[in-house]
């Protein structure tokens, strides 16, 4: 596990705890993109970081560039720690947050017992950020704003194994109007009494991206939904005549495999007949992803499906049997939702092709049968 | 017998009682008057004392600014002794069932989702059984003054003041500042670099 790739071998590593992924992505040369945080429970470090410094990775210098598709808590934990480490990063988030409001929704929640901890790591984010004013390198203020059909990243070939590229498929203007829109809803309000913030709110300002490793295409599906309007979620992704051409190979499923985020010709138009699909698990909600029937469904489109972990079956720790007992007659359902983290690792080495993938299962991973 | 007002204090709670006794002198305490402390003074405050008399004394002693109350010993008293500390968040609210998540404060690094009815939520609480709404779930041993033991779950909800417009108004101010240090302009609906 603790092997790093060659310099001319790619990797696509997916962590995910059971809530939360992350996923880090090798591009050649020993640099690095992170898209997304979660916390390893055990050592509580971004599994990102702490997977990096296993392999011996220069974090500060290697690690080119790093996106928060969304701020949902599951996406978000751990972001500033990485944001802090990987000072050469170019850092992006979803355009739909880089709004006054959401600012301003981020620093009324500060110190005041409203925060959900996606609100906090935005707001530690927004700290460093500022403190880097003054460095006078424009690209670790950042943030590039994700938005649909937008290019984010390009390394070119030039002295290098690779040409890379990463661009913003989602979130669409009407997206992002939505979001401004939910955002503002959620804003507090004179008078209210102070709550935590429950975002249940579809993903619409989720940033699904598209990565070009020399001939390789990644679809990382981030949280993006499916919704009737063509001109929200992965419809608006497909009428799209500015997304970037050609059919993925490696797919991450998007939310976790729901149905809410399955879109047919996601799969027909965008992804090649016999892709790599990479799943990770949700464990919290009301019906924890993927169920039987999402695997069901993505099976029609990959016969490779690997998943970071099962959404359900850890224990507890033990406790004092007369608490157990209270607890069982006094709640109905019970679901431990944060579990051991599992790691998919696909790594390409150049000259063999994209025919022959290593993939590696390690901690809770497994391959969907 | 001369006597001081704390051995007469600790008498006092032997014979009737913590609460009883403190209700006598406290009437003492609170007479502003400062006269020398009589042997006659002394009998009389006891002897006070020792009926329970909550009428206005007739002679008023000194008693020293810190009256040391003695402790009370094997007292039974109704206690709960907390096993398992949860902090919950309300998630969803759904007909007479509440799905929130609970964070293990016991054991550290747990966090499950649980659904519950409200009706374990106490009839004073229920109006703060919102989403985003915090709580506390205590479960242990109930041990009642009479000897009894119960098991117990207890769900308190927290209570928060409301939002203040001069909240509002500063955390705006704060954010126009940041976006202007940051360099952020807008355009359309989103920042451009």
């Amino acid at each position: 596990m603790k092997t790093p790739p060659s310099r001319d071998e790619i990797e696509i590593s997916i962590f995910g705890p059971g809530i939360g992924e992350a996923i880090v992505i090798h591009v050649g040369d020993n640099e690095w993109l992170i898209v997304d945080s979660c916390i390893d429970r055990i050592s509580r470090n971004p599994i990102a970081i702490k997977y990096l410094k296993d392999l011996n990775v220069n974090i500060s210098s290697s690690v080119k560039f790093f996106i928060v598709t969304h701020w949902h808590d599951d996406h978000i934990r751990g972001a500033s720690t990485i944001l802090g480490e990987c000072e050469g990063a170019l850092f992006a988030c979803s355009g739909a947050i880089g709004s006054d409001e959401f600012i301003q929704f981020c620093l009324s929640g500060r110190g005041a017992l409203m925060e959900s901890s996606g609100l906090e790591e935005f707001n530690d984010i927004l700290e460093i950020l500022s403190s880097r004013t003054d460095d006078g390198r424009m690209e670790s203020r950042g943030p590039q704003w994700a938005i649909a059909d937008r290019k984010l990243l390009h390394l070119p070939k030039k002295g290098r194994c690779f040409n890379v590229e990463v661009h913003a498929l989602s979130p669409s203007d009407a997206a992002m109007t939505l979001a401004l829109r939910e955002i503002g809803q959620m804003m507090p309000k004179a008078g209210v009494p102070k709550r935590r913030v429950i975002s249940q709110t579809p993903n619409h300002a989720a940033v699904a991206l598209w990565v070009i490793i020399e001939d390789l295409n990644i679809l990382l599906g981030s949280d993006l939904e499916n919704h009737p309007p063509n001109n929200l979620g992965w419809k608006a992704v497909l009428i799209s005549q500015n997304r970037p051409a050609g059919r993925a190979l490696v797919v991450k499923v998007p939310h976790h495999g729901s149905s809410d985020a399955y879109n047919r010709d996601m799969w027909n138009q965008m992804v090649l007949s016999d892709p790599i699909a990479l799943l990770t698990p949700f464990a919290s909600g009301v019906k924890p992803l993927p169920s039987t029937a999402d695997i069901g469904r993505i099976r029609k489109h990959a016969s490779r499906i690997y998943c970071t972990g099962r959404p359900s079956g850890w224990h507890p720790p033990r406790r004092d049997p007369s608490v157990e007992r209270t607890i069982r007659e006094t709640v109905r359902t019970r679901r431990l939702i944060h579990g051991r983290m599992g790691h998919v690792r696909v790594r390409f080495k150049a000259g063999e092709g994209l025919n022959n993938p290593r993939i590696e299962l390690f901690e809770q991973a497994f391959a969907v049968e | 017998m001369r006597i001081s007002t704390e051995q007469a204090f600790a008498e006092q709670v032997e014979k009737t009682g913590y609460a009883f006794a403190e209700q006598a002198i406290d009437k003492y305490i609170i007479a502003p008057n400062i006269n020398p402390v009589t042997e006659e003074s002394q009998e009389a405050f006891v002897s006070d004392l020792a009926r329970g008399s909550t009428e206005t004394p007739k002679i008023v002693i000194e008693l020293p600014r810190v009256l040391r109350k003695p402790p009370v010993t094997a007292q039974p008293q109704h206690r709960f002794r907390v096993l398992q500390k949860f902090e919950g968040t309300v998630l969803e609210i759904s007909g007479q069932e509440c799905r929130a998540l609970v964070r293990d404060l016991t054991s550290p690094g747990y966090v499950e989702e649980v659904t519950f009815s409200i009706e374990e939520i106490s009839a004073s609480d229920r109006g703060l059984a919102v989403p985003g709404g915090i709580f506390y779930w205590y479960l242990g041993y109930d041990d009642h003054i009479e000897g009894q033991r119960y098991r117990s779950s207890a769900i308190i909800f927290r209570r928060f003041p409301a939002w203040r417009e001069k909240d509002l108004i500063k955390a705006k101010k704060k954010a126009e500042s940041l976006i202007k240090r940051l360099g952020w302009k807008r355009e359309d609906s989103s920042f451009q670099r």
